[in-house]
């Protein structure tokens, strides 16, 4: 058994409570003081033109300003400041729109396992539709990422239709595209589990880019690991932490650090170091 | 100091660089719709603009605001 960090040891804590812990994030996103601070970006993807949201998308910032070729200091340098420090921790531990998928994957029904390799269809969306797109057909091309964001339709969209509805205006309802997205994106989260974020999320893509150089890290203790698997079947996402950790797909929801004997650890990249360095020690004299 | 460490310092500085100049330095001219008058705006005025689309770019390269008076309420797209 592994001697557990300080902040393995807090991570143990706060495991059981991880819903909650999304759940509570929602009190920072759905602008409950109405404060309404659209001139920052928030790291997670809720969309701004949601009734309820405090900050601005940064996905959309990006593929807006790219649409109206500027560049997006602000958005970028937040991005790069929260994915070097956390990696893909807001996927899993920060994110609503995760917590909506983590939601549905609580309904317990079997689900369709996909590929890895299809994780990669992030860096085409982010690349496509956020950045290319919009700066060659601006913002009114058919596949400007705000057109075909499930987001946008579960969180602006829907809320604005029952609004109007209800206040007894004109509804303005979206386009055929709009409401399929909303249907296959609401079918798909209880045939697999987070879908959006494993397949096409391009915030997730930028996170899980940052996943092998930020400063909150995995770390696996190769000679501690029994080969049990145990944290393969802990990981919902499909992931092998045991053969590779800090890798792009990894969505940091960090239940693999759960595994018996303790191998696997969320850690630092500076403490790592700390406690490489005893155990080179050690060795040398059977060498 | 290992790669990875000297790695995430050099792109939390970047980052940390790149948001502080774009709060604080980063301004570009938006004209009004009527095409009267630029004015310096600041980048999270124009993060606000873009959320709720009031900015486009003319054919001459110019930004300008989409609307005059009361802002719209939310992003048409």
């Amino acid at each position: 058994m592994v001697n557990k960090n300080k902040l393995q040891q807090f991570v143990l804590k706060l495991l059981p409570h991880r819903l909650w812990v999304q759940a509570a994030f929602l009190l920072v996103w759905l602008d409950p003081l109405a404060m309404r601070m659209h001139t920052i970006c928030s790291p997670v993807f809720h969309c701004y033109a949601c009734p309820l949201a405090t900050f601005a998308c940064p996905i959309g910032v990006i593929a807006q300003f790219s649409a109206l070729h500027m560049f997006p200091f602000i958005a970028i340098g937040m991005l790069i400041i929260v994915a070097g420090t956390l990696g893909s921790v807001i996927c899993g531990w920060v994110c609503p729109f995760g917590l909506l998928q983590d939601l549905a994957a609580k309904v317990p029904i079997r689900r369709l396992k996909i590929p890895r390799w299809i994780g990669y269809f992030r860096y085409i969306m982010l690349l496509g539709t956020v950045i290319l797109i919009p700066y060659f057909f601006g913002e009114h091309h058919v596949l400007f990422i705000c057109k075909i964001c499930p987001a946008g339709g579960l969180e602006a969209a829907v809320p604005n239709i029952v609004s109007a509805a209800t206040q007894g205006n004109p509804i303005q309802w979206p386009n055929v595209i709009k409401i399929s997205i909303i249907a296959v994106f609401l079918i798909t989260i209880f045939i697999t589990i987070r879908p959006w974020c494993r397949i096409l999320c391009p915030l997730g893509a930028i996170f899980g880019f940052f996943n092998r150089f930020s400063v909150f890290s995995m770390k696996l203790e190769d000679h501690s690991c029994t080969q049990c698997g145990r944290c393969r079947t802990l990981c919902t996402y499909g992931g092998q932490p045991d053969k590779k950790t800090n890798t792009d797909n990894c969505l940091r929801c960090l239940e693999c650090t759960q595994c018996g004997p303790g191998a696997l650890q969320a850690s630092t990249i500076f403490e790592a170091d700390k406690t490489e360095e005893p155990e080179k020690e050690e060795k040398s004299p059977q060498e | 100091m290992n790669k990875k460490q000297i790695t995430a310092i050099v792109l939390l500085g970047l980052g940390l660089s790149m948001f502080l100049y774009g709060y604080s330095l980063h301004v570009l001219p938006v004209y009004s719709e009527n095409n009267d008058q630029g004015f310096a705006t600041a980048e999270s005025v124009l993060i606000k603009e873009v959320s709720i689309g009031g900015l486009e770019r003319k054919p001459d390269g110019t930004l300008h605001k989409t609307y005059t008076g009361a802002p719209p309420k939310a992003c048409p797209t």
